[in-house]
């Protein structure tokens, strides 16, 4: 009896244990994305009420697709179009970014920090920023 | 009595065998609105217009890594809820439910007073700066706010005395104005791709831009600041309290302490 109440409460601990969510990790890198940064003036990135926004097609009347994080996965050797790229979001979809808002990645602040594109366990996307 | 006493002694050494058995597993304690608060004197002093010193939580200025250097901020830590530290104000509940009519969680409003204020309702006109009050909110930003709640929800008009700029001096008319600057803030994120925007990621959106706020958002917390953030240049990191090298979870960790278990509060409850 007594053992059985002591293994009841152990799994107890692991049942509470395993309700936790794990941590998403990276499980690859995207090599057929590139990891590019928006460029702004100090006005344009604290402008809060018209952030820079994706574009559903490669035209300037397109709907928007959600605002830009600051680095934007690009796919890599992408022809422009109408001054538009390829470009893809957190989730993976297709969105377009202006070409005349790119730049290379380069921190300003820790200059030797590198950016690629990864794909996460939770199957989202995001960016390493590696030394 | 005997008997029972020893049944208790046993049930006593059994949780302890269980305890010992399964080390490997950390338990942690919830304390439902932080410890209890402890009481403070409340006194005023000549000209300081009825200021109040904080009446919950601070305690220390460390760091997430046990280094003053890691913090990003001066201000006192707490662990506590900032929805107590603005419910123990006499307009904190109004506040609360001006920020859940606009669909807004009163826990993340909270949040964001204990850090502008410590949800006091802090007057600095006389400096010569329109951002005043417990949301320590310009006097355009809050004019600009203010329509846009107003025409999201009609119905708060009733609720409020002036719905001009000197509404700005009262903290739950400005809730209002300082709820809609949170949606905002989340509404934007989610279209980035923030799934459930905190209290803590409007802080990034606001402290360095949308763009910004949404790479930080999304950051590992072992990346630095000045890697997620390439366009900040150090001068401007040192500015807003962040050191060289700092990364992302112990920037977090900083504005949390700051925040209190409302860092985490998802922004939106609609």
């Amino acid at each position: 009896m007594k053992n059985a109440t002591l293994l009841a409460l152990c799994f107890g601990y692991l049942g509470a244990a395993q309700a936790q969510p794990a941590p998403r990790h990276v499980i690859g890198t995207v090599n057929n994305y590139t990891c590019m940064m928006l460029q702004l003036t100090d006005a344009q990135r604290m402008d809060f009420n018209h952030p820079p926004q994706f574009k559903a097609a490669p035209t300037d009347d397109a709907a928007d697709a959600g605002m830009m994080p600051n680095q934007v996965a690009v796919a890599t050797g992408a022809e422009p179009q109408n001054g538009y790229v390829e470009a893809m979001n957190f989730a993976g979809r297709l969105v377009w970014v202006p070409t005349r808002l790119l730049a290379p990645y380069h921190a300003k602040a820790d200059p030797t920090a590198q950016c690629r594109v990864v794909k996460y366990s939770d199957g989202k996307y995001g960016f390493r920023y590696d030394h | 009595m005997k008997l029972r006493v020893w049944r208790y002694a046993g049930r006593l050494s059994l949780l302890t065998i269980s305890a010992l058995t399964c080390p490997t597993i950390a338990q942690t304690v919830n304390v439902p609105n932080g410890l209890p608060q402890t009481p403070i004197a409340t006194y005023e002093e000549l000209g300081m217009g009825g200021w109040k010193p904080p009446t919950a939580g601070a305690t220390a200025t460390v760091g997430p890594t046990g280094n003053s250097n890691a913090s990003s901020s001066s201000t006192p830590t707490s662990s506590g809820s900032a929805l107590d530290v603005m419910n123990a104000q006499s307009w904190g509940y109004q506040a609360g439910a001006n920020a859940s009519a606009l669909g807004v969680n009163p826990d993340a409003l909270a949040a964001t007073c204990k850090v502008e204020s410590q949800c006091q309702s802090i007057t600095t006109h006389a400096t010569g700066s329109t951002i005043t009050g417990a949301f320590q909110m310009s006097d355009g930003t809050y004019q600009e706010e203010m329509a846009k709640a107003l025409q999201s929800n009609p119905g708060l008009a009733a609720s409020i005395g002036d719905s001009g700029l000197s509404g700005q001096t009262d903290p739950a008319t400005q809730a209002i104005a300082a709820a809609q600057y949170l949606k905002d803030a989340a509404v934007q994120l989610q279209s980035s791709g923030v799934d459930n925007p905190t209290a803590l990621d409007t802080r990034a959106f606001y402290n360095f831009g949308g763009t910004n706020g949404a790479a930080v958002a999304q950051a590992d917390s072992d990346m630095t600041m000045a890697a997620a953030m390439p366009d900040v240049s150090q001068d401007t990191l040192t500015k807003n309290g962040i050191v060289p090298g700092e990364t992302v979870g112990q920037w977090r960790a900083a504005v949390a302490a700051q925040m209190g278990t409302s860092a985490n509060a998802p922004v939106l409850t609609s």
